[in-house]
């Protein structure tokens, strides 16, 4: 008997299809004895189109339903079934089959009677040589997969066979199948619905085959129905949606409890794969996923079906399925040749070895090892904004976070996030935690070299500006005078500065890079929290500029954000809006340099050690700074030149960094927030310099670039000049003129005090300095000194008392009296076992100033103190031992974990670096290399140029 | 089903006609026209240059701009001021010492030349304003004078009972007449807290010079004191200048021939760590078998760039005029030493001025070389007070040596008197004037500003009546006191005193000391 075909033709919003679908319906050779149009809703003229085609039905819905129920409506329009050689060939607005589809598909089943489903093959719509898909399969674990896609057709696949399932487009099945299966799982709307019908039919005991010499073009998937694109996250939540929906169906009544109670935690679980795998995206479609199946009611209707229609045992389909391990060759393979056939090769970029950025390294290593050669073997380093670590890691870790903290007489509150940065620190060399101190100085110079390089590469294809830039940015001046001065975050902050821009142009195409570079700056801010402002504004303009990068860079700023969010409540909550600007680290006073100074990269008033040269040679203050300037000027000049050479467009961002640098820094200099002792010290503005320096480097590399084969000279002068600019900075060390200096202990108090405190590391020395008004200023150490991750802003930023600090204030002003006061309860109830009364400002020892007759004052009284031992003069100042100091230990407050609080600060923000940190780890094998769907996004630098301007 | 991609769904013109070996219209998207557009591309270069031109002029306008408004713009500061707090000690027992009675090197018959021993006792003033004063005798000296009233005294004064009321001002002076071992003279000193850092300007050791250091520690612990002595050719090597041990309660005397013998214009600066002393110089003159006077010199200011040395009484010019040619009198001259401590040398501009503003004074410029004691006499004055002021560059200390000479017909004694750099004086004082002797408080005002002072006698802690007296702006002022009394200055800003006392041809000065700073109120940064 002559069967008998229906073609049920869906559409939704398909004119653009149309056309050529019905024409090429209507072409077949084998033309369909009857044709039902559905039009599901559609908003444009698909309706119209399918009138105007006078189907034999045409079945208008007015609800946008999904493609199966679709397709049973226009099975429902037809009349009852005639025979069991009636025939459904299913086809979607973007199915144009070949015109000897039909015939193809209607002779494989007229010769084997057992086939109830056949599919053709599925060709791309644009690309008709290539195969789209043919046939799916389940992995013994039931994921589904396509057993082939996106391959070239060479007639590899031309032999018929049995399939576990086909896809939905083209599919002829026969029509009593269809109404005894009932059709498409409604629960599955796109994905998989079409391999469970299969898989359906086969355990009712039918045969599925592909007919691959039947072809059609299909212009996407199911999911894409009435659609023009669809999100890679939505399409992760109906592929997932349809495992877990098919996994509770297919499931065995007693594991399906089982098999419910695992659909979360392996959410969970595959969230970190997703992270891992660079899929942050498919992270709340997971989720979803699984709740929905959960509270899915259709699984019991889905499972009922399936139980009325099977006739046969799952093993009869089990030859059919693939293993986990094959699936994961398959899509391994299918990678490769993604990957094969679309990779672009990179520009032709200069290499690290060959390009020079090793000799950069290696002069930039070999200048700091002689600059900073004081330094090797040191244990730590301290003075300036600098002091040593605490000699206990954990002890360190555990000023992490909000809790407890020693300084100031003690407070319960937020840690710096500087904390965390020096505690990761510590732990590189977690066996002497101050030791990283002095291998950060040891290698800073060539690993700032090393980063610029890397980073200046990405605008240049030749050699001379990466190094150029490398030498620029390793012996920058706010670089230097950092690390002279002990600014420990602004050092840090330098070294990462090449690093994020590079990672914030990488992030186009990497999840990998923008998860890094939201860690990076989350360390750059913590460093240098006074750059926030700057780069956020930076980054957001970037963003404005470059629209198709949001999704990837606004998660940039939410690591920083958790780390801050703690100390800018405290802070805003003693109404210091600015508060959490404040240089963490030690407080150091320093001459604020004016502006025409910072132009110059001077972040102190010193002019980067000039000012002592003019001095030392006889100069008037004013040479020595000329000099400098001057010195600076043929770096200038090529900076500046970049805006009238080719690539000007490029030199831009470049300048606007510089200037959102500058205004940092002269932002710095009017921050005075924090104190050292009566003195207000402002924001140290090598940070801000530091990027004001990025931007001018990066203007002269483009500068550089355009010169082309001219470059050689001006690189020379310009590396010359600059390096002898910071010749004063780079002897600073040698000649101890430095702030920092090398020691061979990790002790900032004198060794008699060390000594003692080794037996007892909460014992208090009370340092009390004359200050230039007359006053008195008083800190209270504990153990051997306080240590680098002691400091806190809070603390130096504070402008009222706490209790703590007026009994520190009582206790110092009666030691520094003749006082009635009982100075042995107070020293023993702060377990006070020394006072170091430091040296009075040098150059007023001698003379009658507040200062001195201070420091005679207290001197006198403590001298006069029967109850204090005179230990004598010392490197910090004179000593005085109490050494009856009572065992009684002194009140802490909770450690970061002892507080409801600190717990849910430190899991939020620990949740968020691991998620971040899951994000950056690389995983993807491509790194580096781009595929043709990218490749526009590959143009040097700054993508999306026009390289005429 | 799982390609990430859209594009493909880019509705494109099918190719039916030739299914399989159709070429996709991809293939072509490259192959775009070559056009001929080199007469717009010249126009397009010309633009380009222009814009760069333009770009590159407006970043450097930008730049220039940017950096001079950091440079000439006052910015505003976002400051704020450390939070600090004002501690008043606890109230203690205030402690004064006086250095005690006249020593020689030498017993009664002039044996022991290595044991110091007593000439004589000192007569104390004490006061307290409000409450009273004792005073105790050192238990134990090096002359011998434990426990007697040749000792140094230290005088107490009873911390307040409760913490409102006020802490009391406390002053002593004593004075002595020597009349015993040939010493002849009047000294007097003021009573003062000890210290660990005095400057001593005074005493000789060249022949018939005496010179002795006495160091006086009332503190409950040993002192390690270190001595500097400098004189005309700089500062002077000794062994045993430092540490010298002075046991608690205790006095030691040193000849300062022993250190520095043959010096005629020392300076000592007295150092001590662990206890804290009272320094003082007792200084006797003999030329020949006649006695030139006695002193006791108290400390000087600490080095200041403006010394002020008021009290400068000047008498019997005629006879010290006459009596200053004899060999061995040169020094009845009246002189100015000075010493500037460190290594930059200075130019001091000296300006003596009479108090009462009807005697003409002097001024002259002399530079002053680092390291070197440098003295200068004081001519051509005539009999009155005078306030000796010294301005220099560099802090410097400085004192006044004075003579006077009664008349043959008067017994034509010599006595002589060292004045040392008045300290300012910013709050209410208390001061006490010794026993038996005629003094006059002398007064200078070196502020910019007329100066009312309120001073008001206290006896046994008992305020009398006040009296009131102006001082203007940089002039000086005398005022007569009686003896055996305290008087309370009050109600001015700053002031210069010193205290000048003479009882016949015998003269002596000390300077009015600020109460003790070291239980003042104290700004703590903590």
């Amino acid at each position: 008997m002559q069967p008998r075909v229906t073609a049920i033709l869906v559409a939704r919003n398909g004119s653009e299809f149309l056309e050529h679908t019905l024409a090429s319906l209507k072409s077949q050779t084998r033309p369909p004895d009857s044709v039902v149009f559905v039009d599901s809703g559609s908003s444009d003229s698909t309706a119209a189109i399918l009138a105007a085609d006078r189907p034999t039905h045409l079945v208008l819905e007015e609800v946008k339903n999904s493609f199966g129920v679709a397709v049973a409506h226009g099975v429902r329009a037809l009349p009852p079934a005639e025979s069991e050689d009636d025939w459904l060939w299913i086809l979607g607005q973007d199915s144009a089959p070949h015109p000897r589809a039909l015939a193809t598909l209607l002779h494989a089943v007229e010769i084997a009677p057992s086939v109830a489903i056949a599919g053709p093959k599925l060709m791309r719509w644009d690309r008709p040589d290539t195969i789209a898909e043919y046939g799916e399969t389940l992995t013994n674990l039931g994921t589904s997969v396509a057993l082939v896609e996106n391959e070239l057709d060479q007639a590899q696949h031309d032999v018929s066979s049995d399939l576990l399932g086909v896809a939905a487009d083209g599919m002829l099945v026969r029509r009593s199948v269809w109404e005894h299966l009932g059709g498409f799982d409604p629960a599955l709307p796109s994905i998989d619905a079409s391999l469970d019908f299969s898989l359906r039919a086969r355990l009712a005991g039918h045969r599925v085959v592909g007919v691959p010499s039947a072809r059609i073009l299909s212009a996407g998937g199911p999911e894409l129905f009435g659609r023009a694109t669809i999100s890679s996250s939505s399409r992760a939540l109906l592929r997932r949606s349809a495992q877990l929906h098919r996994r509770l169906t297919y499931s065995r009544r007693w594991v399906l409890p089982l098999h419910w109670l695992s659909l979360l935690p392996l959410a969970l679980l595959r969230s970190l794969g997703h992270l891992a795998g660079k899929h942050p995206g498919s992270v709340p479609a997971e989720f979803r996923a699984a709740l929905a199946v959960m509270f899915s009611r259709k699984v019991g209707h889905a499972r009922n079906n399936l139980a009325r229609t099977r006739t046969l045992g799952w093993a009869a389909i089990a030859p059919l399925r693939i293993t986990t391990a094959q699936a994961r060759e398959m899509r391994a393979q299918r990678r490769e040749t993604v990957m094969g056939a679309t990779t672009v090769p990179d520009r032709a970029r200069v290499g690290f070895f060959s390009g020079g950025g090793a000799w950069a390294v290696l002069v930039a290593a070999v200048i700091g090892i002689v600059a900073f050669g004081p330094f090797v073997g040191a244990a730590s380093v301290s003075g300036g904004g600098l002091a040593p670590l605490g000699d206990n890691l954990g002890a360190i870790w555990s000023q992490v976070g909000y809790g407890w903290h020693q300084a100031a007489g003690g407070f319960v509150g937020a840690a710096d996030p500087f904390t965390a940065v020096v505690a990761l620190l510590a732990s590189a060399t977690f066996f002497a935690p101050s030791l990283s101190v002095v291998l950060l100085y040891l290698i800073a110079v060539p690993a700032a070299a090393y980063g610029a390089w890397w980073c200046a590469v990405r605008f240049s294809e030749r050699s001379w500006p990466p190094a150029i830039a490398a030498l620029l940015w390793a012996l920058a001046p706010p670089f230097l005078s950092s690390l002279t001065e002990g600014h420990l975050g602004a050092v840090i902050a330098h070294l990462l500065l090449p690093w994020i821009v590079l990672l914030v142009l990488l992030s186009a195409r990497s999840w990998s890079a923008a998860a890094g570079s939201a860690l990076v700056f989350a360390v750059i801010v913590a460093a240098s929290p006074i750059l926030a402002p700057a780069l956020v504004v930076a980054l957001l303009a970037w963003m404005i500029a470059r629209p198709r990068r949001i999704p990837r860079l606004i998660g940039v700023f939410i690591p920083a954000a958790a780390l801050f969010a703690p100390l800018v409540v405290d802070q805003i909550a003693r109404g210091l809006w600015l508060g959490w600007l404040a240089e963490p680290g030690v407080p150091a006073a320093h001459a604020v340099a004016s502006g025409w100074q910072l132009a110059i990269g001077a972040p102190t008033a010193a002019v980067n050690g000039w000012r002592d040269i003019g001095d030392v040679l006889g100069f008037a203050d004013v040479a020595g700074p000329v000099l400098a300037a001057a010195l600076l000027v043929p770096f200038a000049a090529v900076a500046f030149l970049s805006l009238f050479l080719h690539g000007s467009r490029r030199a831009m961002p470049a300048f606007v960094l510089a200037l959102l640098g500058y205004v940092t820094a002269v932002g710095a200099t009017l921050l005075q927030i924090s104190f050292v002792g009566s003195e207000p010290v402002a924001v140290w503005a090598g940070a801000g310099l530091s990027l004001y320096w990025l931007g001018l480097v990066g203007a002269a590399v483009m500068a550089l670039e355009a010169l082309g084969k001219a470059v050689v000279g001006p690189a020379l002068i310009v590396a010359l000049a600059s390096t002898l600019a910071v010749g004063p900075l780079l002897a600073a060390p040698l000649s101890g003129s430095a702030s920092v200096q090398a020691s061979t202990t990790t002790s900032t108090l004198p060794a008699f005090v060390a000594a003692e405190a080794a037996s007892d590391p909460l014992l208090g020395t009370l340092e009390l300095t004359p200050q230039a008004d007359g006053s008195l200023s008083a800190t209270l150490h504990r153990g051997t000194g306080t240590s680098l991750e002691e400091y806190s802003t809070l603390a130096s930023t504070a402008t009222e008392l706490s209790p703590a600090q007026e009994d520190i204030a009582t206790v110092a002003g009666n030691l520094a009296s003749r006082s009635g006061l009982d100075i042995v309860a107070e020293l023993d109830r702060l377990h006070i076992g020394f006072v170091l009364l430091s040296d009075a400002p040098a150059e007023s020892s001698e003379s009658e100033t507040p200062a001195a007759s201070i420091y005679q004052r207290a001197a006198g009284a403590l001298d006069a103190a029967s109850e204090l031992t005179p230990v004598g003069d010392t490197t910090r100042g004179l000593l005085w031992h109490y050494q009856e100091v009572s065992d009684a230990g002194i009140e802490t407050g909770p450690g970061p974990t002892e507080t409801p609080w600190g717990i849910a600060i430190l899991i939020g923000q620990g949740f968020i670096f691991f998620v971040t940190l899951m994000l950056a780890i690389p995983t993807s094998r491509g790194r580096g290399r781009s595929t043709v769907l990218d490749s526009k996004e590959t143009a040097p630098g700054f993508d999306e140029e026009d390289p005429n301007v | 089903m799982s390609d990430p991609t859209n594009d493909h769904r880019t509705p494109v013109e099918p190719y039916y006609a030739d299914f399989p070996e159709q070429e996709s219209p991809l293939d072509h998207a490259d192959d775009a026209p070559e056009e001929d557009l080199r007469r717009p591309r010249k126009l397009k270069k010309a633009a380009i240059a222009g814009a760069r031109v333009v770009t590159g002029v407006l970043g450097i306008v930008v730049a220039a701009g940017t950096i001079a408004a950091a440079t000439f713009l006052p910015l505003p500061n976002v400051e704020s001021s450390a939070p600090s707090a004002v501690i008043t000690p606890i109230a203690t027992d205030q402690q004064l010492v006086c250095p005690g009675a006249l020593l020689r090197l030498s017993d009664a018959s002039g044996a022991g030349a290595s044991t110091a021993s007593a000439l004589g006792a000192a007569g104390i003033t004490a006061g307290a304003s409000p409450g009273s004063v004792g005073a105790t005798p050192f238990a134990a000296t090096e002359a011998g004078t434990g426990g007697t009233a040749a000792a140094p005294h230290v005088l107490t004064a009873p911390a307040p009972a409760t913490a409102d009321e006020p802490t009391p001002l406390v002053s002593g002076a004593q004075a002595e007449v020597a009349a015993a071992g040939g010493v002849t003279g009047l000294t007097a000193s003021a009573c003062v807290v000890a210290t660990g850092d005095t400057w001593l300007v005074g005493g000789a050791t060249t022949t018939g010079r005496t010179t002795l250091v006495t160091l006086s520690n009332p503190s409950e612990v040993a002192a390690t004191v270190d001595l500097e002595i400098f004189g005309e050719q700089g500062a002077v090597t000794s062994p045993g200048l430092g540490g010298i041990t002075v046991q608690p309660g205790s006095q030691n005397v040193l000849s300062l021939a022993g250190f520095a013998p043959q010096l005629v214009s020392p300076v000592v600066h007295v150092t001590s760590r662990g206890g804290l002393v009272v320094a003082n110089l007792q200084q006797t003159i003999t030329r020949g078998i006649e006695s030139g006077g006695s002193e006791v010199v108290d400390a000087s200011a600490a080095p200041r760039t403006l010394n002020v040395i008021p009290g400068m009484f000047i008498s019997n010019t005629a006879t010290v005029g006459s009596r200053l040619g004899e060999d061995g009198f040169e020094d009845l001259a009246t002189v100015l030493r000075m010493y500037v401590p460190g290594d930059t040398d200075t130019t001091a501009e000296v300006s003596v001025l009479s108090e009462d503003g009807t005697t003409p004074g002097t001024n002259f410029t002399i530079d002053v070389a680092a390291g070197v004691v440098t003295q200068v006499p004081i001519e051509e004055l005539v009999d009155g007070k005078y306030t000796v002021t010294v301005r220099t560059d560099q802090p410097a200390v400085a004192g006044v040596r004075l003579s006077n000479a009664a008349p043959a017909e008067a017994g034509g004694l010599t006595d002589f008197a060292w004045l040392s750099g008045a300290a300012e004086l910013t709050t209410d004082t208390l001061l006490s004037t010794p026993a038996s002797v005629v003094n006059d408080l002398h007064l200078y005002n070196s502020g910019d500003a007329d100066t009312v002072m309120t001073i008001t006698p206290v006896v046994d802690g008992v305020d009398g009546v006040p009296a009131s007296v102006t001082v203007l702006a940089g002039t000086a002022a005398t005022v007569p006191l009686s003896s055996t009394s305290s008087y309370r200055l009050s109600g001015f800003t700053s002031l210069h005193a010193s205290v000048s006392s003479f009882l016949g041809s015998g003269i002596a000065g000390y300077a009015v000391v600020p109460p003790a700073e070291s239980s003042a109120d104290i700004r703590i940064f903590p």
